[in-house]
């Protein structure tokens, strides 16, 4: 509160050291966060898992699951049923079956308006049954999906999640403890039928209207509580993989999570995150970096803010989902059977049906570096918090210097007038001299107020978030202006938009040059650029660590005073586009080591371009942020920055 | 002495000459069970127990200081609140309308009551509160939570069911209704219904009332109405008709039986050994119509009459069994065994049906829509009451009803908009549903914070919001059970066709996720608040009592400062000399008032 009172702020210790050590701090507080993050994955640093709500009761009931057999036998019709249907979702027969466990089955029609290239539709149909809760009113309910796969799917089957879901639909039918629906859902085309579903269900529209026409459900089963993705590949599985990473780096909450695994744990059924097993190694390091890639690679899947299954759809309209892969052995004996998984499942939703509230205990927002332990968002925010900080402070100390250089002109103002009024009562012939000085210190006044110029950072600012603008609001027209391919289309658009604004600014700086202190300017570009990102960091911290971890250091050593033509060249090489095919080509380098320099560069291209396609698709269909993002926030200040490199 | 004189002969009389007392008393109790398998695999069971009782010429109108087979704590409390009709329900579980078709009395999840007070009763606003305070209590239900709050007074929906004279004007402000959609009905709720039974649950078809048993149903409602009727058709004769009633739907496979053969010692845990001795029937009707129509099955033991009933084009058969006669020989037990093993099919599908829900996510705004289908081949007109408590605030103008891509208009639309803790929003309105249609009426709100103390226990449960009433008038009796308005028994519901059927559907109740706060933060809020204030208040202290003032910072020299130091340290010396101090004081004041002032640049480093 000191701050508030003290008229000698900004001109103490702190902010003398400041500006002397600008850069080495900046680094400092970058160096800082880099290991503030590694550190997380250490279990000194993060906790282990626990429950918060005690009305989930997990595993307090013995399992009376016992339907494996009919489960198989589900298996087997349904792949003979599939077989008969050429791939296609056996729709009469999952009716039929359900009619006749005595559930209420409906149909889901739903229509794509495909928005990109010339306008094509496609259709899908879920189908859904409702086992109506006997001891309440349907005001609330559960969700089981299963994603049905044709055959000629690239994915692995889900047929035996399919079949274990209605065996179990089987088993819960004659239960009498149910509070709440259950709803089974037989989801079509991955995750476009879950959204379609979910629209209809809550009756809205997520994605640009008009693009997915969700139809209408005939029946409901009031407010869904929690979902489960079943995506079980064989009746005897290795393992089951909990996935959490929903729309926009969205998570369910932490004990619905911890349910999964802790009722895998029961009942023995290997249970990993991200592919490994909280298993205990004999050497500490190697818990370490087992820790620390787990953690990483739930970082880069959550920055994506593409789910990683169909659970991550649900999270948006308040429901709790997960997804359970369960990844097929290997091994000829061994593994989890379908009595295990069944009893598995029986003890989630028995959990879930003993819930008075709706999840909001625990943790929404955290970090996994195994599957028993977790980073809560007072641990990994200081990170973002840290890395933006190196621009701000950059931002500040030049504002203080800036500062500085005003007080000094207007304080020379201000004596200067005093003088001469003191001077003029003594001697006459000294007043020419005292209007020489007057007229230099207004000159400086107006100069170091030009430096302040805010017309000019707003019409700059207007100019480049208005093209950011553009590029999301005219995909459609984009695509469809352009022939042929979408994702070719698209990056042309893109790539043509970057290339005129860059070589527009080389032009206008021939052609008009302003040569003035840009100082202020590029305090604005980096408060923007610190408060974009920390924003971007509390909807989807992964996104924006990221996102910061790419622009802080180099945003702040971009100067108005020292760049040379080579900072202007690394800058260009800081462009989003730049940027997407450098990570696309490290991932594809990571993922396919065996292919050759030139056909990792073609491949990386190629993969660039369905990239922007898909992240625009996702954005019209789903309300996906990552390329508004991108294209609305990132490209401008971007692009903000390289005005002001080139045209000072 | 001389009131208990009569009320001893009384008892002596009633034990001695219960026939005779009867013809006095011009009483009757009839007990009934009516039952129905539902072709989704469920059996409806609706047990009603009528207690009717003739008002005599003299009998100075509803004394009931002097009651027979009326339970004279119900009667008091007619008495008392000047209740003209009562109906209250105590429901659990929801009724599908569209799988089971209409039930014989209607109720909504929950606690639902409305009272028709009579024409000259004054005070009625206490009058409601004192009513329902006692009748919580007489029920063991949390019916003390209907304040003026939740209670609606709707135009059109519930008009009086029982005989009310031409001549009385219909004054609405004598209505009342209110539910309590989050009501959970249990044991402590039958137990005080059973009591009003003049033979308890010792003999008759009460016996099957095990609360172990009707409590695993998925649907069972209590309920208590309460009328004037008119005895002959005329309606030269007045008579009071009490019913007490209980539905319950059994789900044969949760029971567990085998191939859908259900019996009532299976559904109900025991037969029926002996028939109430106050009842004047006692029977039980059983639905045998889907034997013809649907999966064939045999009913045991033969049943005392077929009835053949014929209402609205629709044909039915019920077996009738007579329990006077039949306990008489042994325990009374129904049971059916199917021929084949039975597939459930799907249900005919009434007429009209509804299906509610909530639209939107996120806690800002919401739409509630209900959806009317009308399978008729006719238009049909509705009236719909929307019962919306004041925390859920509606935008009136947002109303839209639609059929397709037809927007339909009301004929009358009825609104009274809410008001924060003092009413609710009530919304009536009447249209037309086209024919074989569905249409939808929604309307948006807001969602809105409370007050921290009005949070619920259990607050992130959500908030309930009440089932809205369609009423209508059925040209065709499909799936109709509902007993008509001018009769009081089942027995009498057979064979009476009509112009049209009323029903009054209740929809779904929902449950509406306010913004919640985190109930274990006003801890951490406190501990936040508290340093803030006490951090904060030191400065604001200063800057509110201290005056600041400019002053220009001289640049002092090293000898200055090295004096500076000196007076310093010799202050400190010459502390204990409080004058000498003093003195310096002023000087220094003196000196700052005669500095001359200088201006002084400091330089800042560049950050090149």
């Amino acid at each position: 509160m000191g701050l508030l009172t003290d008229p000698a702020t900004g001109e103490g210790i702190f902010t003398h050291s400041l500006l002397r050590y600008s850069n080495k701090t900046s680094f400092f507080l970058y160096v800082v966060a880099v290991i503030w993050f590694a550190l997380l994955a250490h279990d000194e640093i993060n906790m282990g898992t626990h429950f918060s709500e005690n009305a989930l009761l997990p595993g307090l009931v013995k399992g009376d699951y016992s339907e494996d057999e009919i489960a198989k036998s589900f298996l087997t019709e349904l792949t003979n049923e599939v077989e008969n249907s050429n791939g296609q979702m056996p729709i009469p027969y999952l009716m039929a079956r359900f009619h006749q466990l005595g559930l209420e089955a409906y149909i889901h029609n739903f229509t794509l308006h495909y928005p990109l290239g010339k306008p094509t539709d496609m259709t899908g149909r879920n189908v859904y049954a409702i086992l109506r809760a006997p001891r309440t009113a349907s005001m609330e309910s559960l969700v089981l999906n299963i994603p049905y796969r044709p055959l000629q799917s690239i994915y692995p089957s889900t047929l035996p999640g399919l079949a274990l879901a209605m065996s179990m639909m089987k088993f819960f039918r004659r239960q009498r403890y149910w509070a709440k629906d259950i709803i089974i859902l037989i989801s079509e085309h991955e995750q476009l039928g879950v959204q379609a579903w979910l629209e209809a269900y809550h009756g809205t529209q997520c994605g640009m209207t008009g693009v997915l026409d969700s139809g209408d459900l005939e029946a409901r089963g009031g407010a869904v509580q929690a979902a489960i993705t079943l995506e079980i590949q064989a009746p005897r599985i290795d393992y089951i993989d909990v996935k959490v990473s929903g729309l926009n780096g969205q998570l369910p909450n932490l004990d619905l999570v911890n349910l999964l695994h802790r009722l895998c744990g029961k009942e023995g059924v290997r249970h990993t995150f991200h592919n490994v097993e909280a298993k205990t190694l004999r050497k500490p390091m190697d818990i370490y970096l087992q820790r620390l890639t787990t953690l990483l690679s739930m970082v880069t899947t959550q920055a994506t803010g593409v789910p990683n299954g169909n659970h991550g759809l649900f999270h948006r309209f308040g429901i709790e989902a997960v997804t359970l892969e369960g990844v097929k052995s290997k091994k000829p004996s061994g593994g989890a059977r379908f009595f295990q998984m069944g009893k598995v499942i029986e003890g989630v939703f028995r959990s879930m049906n003993n819930l008075l509230e709706r999840f909001h205990q625990s943790y929404f927002f955290y970090l996994l570096p195994s599957s028993d332990r977790f980073v809560s968002i007072s641990y990994y925010m200081p990170i973002l918090a840290l890395l933006t900080s190196t621009v701000l402070l950059k931002a500040y100390s030049t504002w203080m210097i800036l500062h500085a250089k005003y007080a000094a002109v207007m304080l020379n103002e201000k004596c200067a007038s005093e003088e001469k009024t003191s001077d003029t009562k003594t001697a006459d012939d000294k007043t020419e001299d005292g209007d020489n000085q007057e007229n230099s210190t207004a000159e400086e006044v107006d100069e170091s107020l030009e430096n302040l110029n805010l017309v000019r950072v707003g019409v700059i600012f207007l100019l480049t978030h208005g093209i950011g603008f553009l590029l999301i609001s005219y995909v459609p027209a984009i695509t469809q202006y352009l022939e042929g391919p979408t994702d070719k289309a698209l990056f042309l658009g893109i790539a043509s938009v970057s290339l005129a604004t860059v070589l527009f600014t080389i032009v206008y700086k021939i052609l008009f040059p302003v040569g003035t202190d840009w100082s202020f300017y590029f305090i604005f570009c980096r408060v923007e650029l610190g408060l974009a990102t920390m924003c971007i960091g509390i909807q989807n911290f992964s996104l924006g660590l990221i996102i910061a971890a790419i622009y802080v250091l180099p945003a702040h050593y971009v100067s108005p005073t020292q760049n040379r033509w080579y900072n202007k060249l690394l800058w260009l090489l800081f462009h989003p586009l730049c940027i997407l095919y450098l990570i696309v080509l490290i991932s594809t380098m990571f993922y396919f080591p065996e292919l050759g320099l030139e056909a990792l560069l073609s491949r990386s291209f190629q993969v660039t371009r369905t990239t922007l396609v898909y992240s625009a698709v996702d954005a019209l269909i789903y309300g996906s942020w990552v390329y508004s993002i991108c294209a609305g926030v990132v490209l401008p200040i971007w692009l903000m920055f390289w005005v002001g490199l080139v045209l000072c | 002495m001389m009131w208990g004189f009569p009320y001893f002969v009384l008892v002596i009389v009633s034990i001695n000459f219960h026939g005779s007392l009867g013809l006095k008393h011009k009483d009757s109790f009839h007990e009934e069970l009516f039952m129905k398998p539902l072709v989704s695999g469920h059996v409806y069971s609706y047990f009603q127990f009528t207690t009717i009782w003739e008002i005599d010429k003299g009998f100075k109108d509803e004394d009931f200081t002097n009651s027979h087979l009326f339970p004279r704590p119900l009667g008091e409390f007619i008495k008392s609140y000047d209740i003209k009709e009562m109906h209250i329900s105590l429901t659990e579980g929801v009724w599908r309308h569209k799988s089971w078709g209409y039930p014989i009395t209607e109720a909504g999840p929950g606690a639902e009551l409305w009272v028709w007070l009579k024409n000259d009763t004054v005070n009625i606003d206490q009058k409601w509160k004192d009513l329902v305070n006692s009748l919580s209590g007489l029920l063991c239900a949390t019916l003390n939570f209907m304040e003026q709050a939740n209670t609606l007074a709707p135009q059109m929906s519930l008009r009086p069911t029982g005989a009310f004279s031409t001549k009385e004007k219909l004054d609405n402000k004598n209505i009342k209704y209110a539910t309590l959609p989050r009501e959970i009905v249990c044991t402590e709720n039958l137990t005080p219904w059973i009591k009003l039974l003049p033979c308890d649950n010792k003999r008759g078809l009460s016996t099957l009332l095990n609360s172990r048993d009707i409590h695993n149903t998925n649907y069972h409602s209590l309920g208590i109405d309460y009328r004037h009727i008119c005895i002959d058709k005329a309606c030269t004769r007045l008579g009071l008709e009490l019913k007490q009633t209980v539905s319950l739907v059994h789900d044969l496979i949760i029971v567990g039986t085998y191939d859908f053969n259900w019996s009532i010692r299976k559904l109900f845990g025991n037969g029926v050994a002996a028939s109430c001795s106050q009842a004047e029937t006692s029977s039980v009707y059983v639905d045998i119509t889907s034997n013809q129509t649907g999966p064939i099955f045999s009913i045991f033991p033969e049943p005392t009459k077929v009835l053949t009933s014929l209402q609205g084009g629709q044909k039915q058969l019920i077996a009738q069994y007579d329990l006077k006669e039949i306990t008489k020989e042994r325990i009374f037990n129904v049971y059916t065994i199917h021929e084949k093993p039975r597939i459930i099919s799907v249900a005919t599908q009434p007429i009209l049906y509804t299906h509610r829900y909530i639209t939107g996510y996120g806690q800002e705004r919401g739409g509630i829509v209900t959806k009317i289908h009308n399978k008729h081949r006719t238009p049909l007109k509705i009236i719909y009451l929307e019962n919306i408590p004041w925390f859920i605030p509606i935008y009136y103008h947002t109303l839209k009803i639609t059929s397709g891509d037809k927007t339909i208009t009301p004929l009358i639309k009825k609104y009274i908009p809410g008001k924060s803790r003092v009413r609710p929003y009530y919304l009536e309105v009447a249209f037309e549903v086209p024919e074989r249609s569905v249409t939808t009426v929604r309307i948006e709100f807001d969602y809105m914070f409370l007050k921290w103390q009005e949070y619920p226990p259990d607050a992130n449960h959500g908030f309930y919001l009440g089932s809205a009433i369609i009423t209508a008038l059925l040209p065709t009796a499909r799936n109709y059970t509902a007993i008509p308005q001018t009769e009081s028994l089942i027995k009498n519901s057979f064979n009476v066709s009509r112009d049209g059927y009323l029903v009054q559907i209740r929809t779904e109740a929902l449950i509406v996720a306010l913004p919640t706060p985190d109930f274990s933060m006003p801890y951490n809020v406190i501990c936040l608040a508290c340093t803030v204030v006490a951090l904060a208040f030191g400065p604001l202290h200063n800057i509110a009592s201290k005056r600041l003032r400019l002053t220009v910072i001289r640049k002092r020299g090293l000898l200055e400062k090295a004096m500076k130091g000196l007076s310093v340290i010799s202050a400190r010396f010459a502390k204990k000399d409080s004058k000498e101090e003093g003195d310096e004081n002023k000087e220094k004041v003196k000196s700052n008032k005669t500095d001359g002032r200088v201006c002084e640049i400091k330089e800042t480093k560049k950050d090149k």
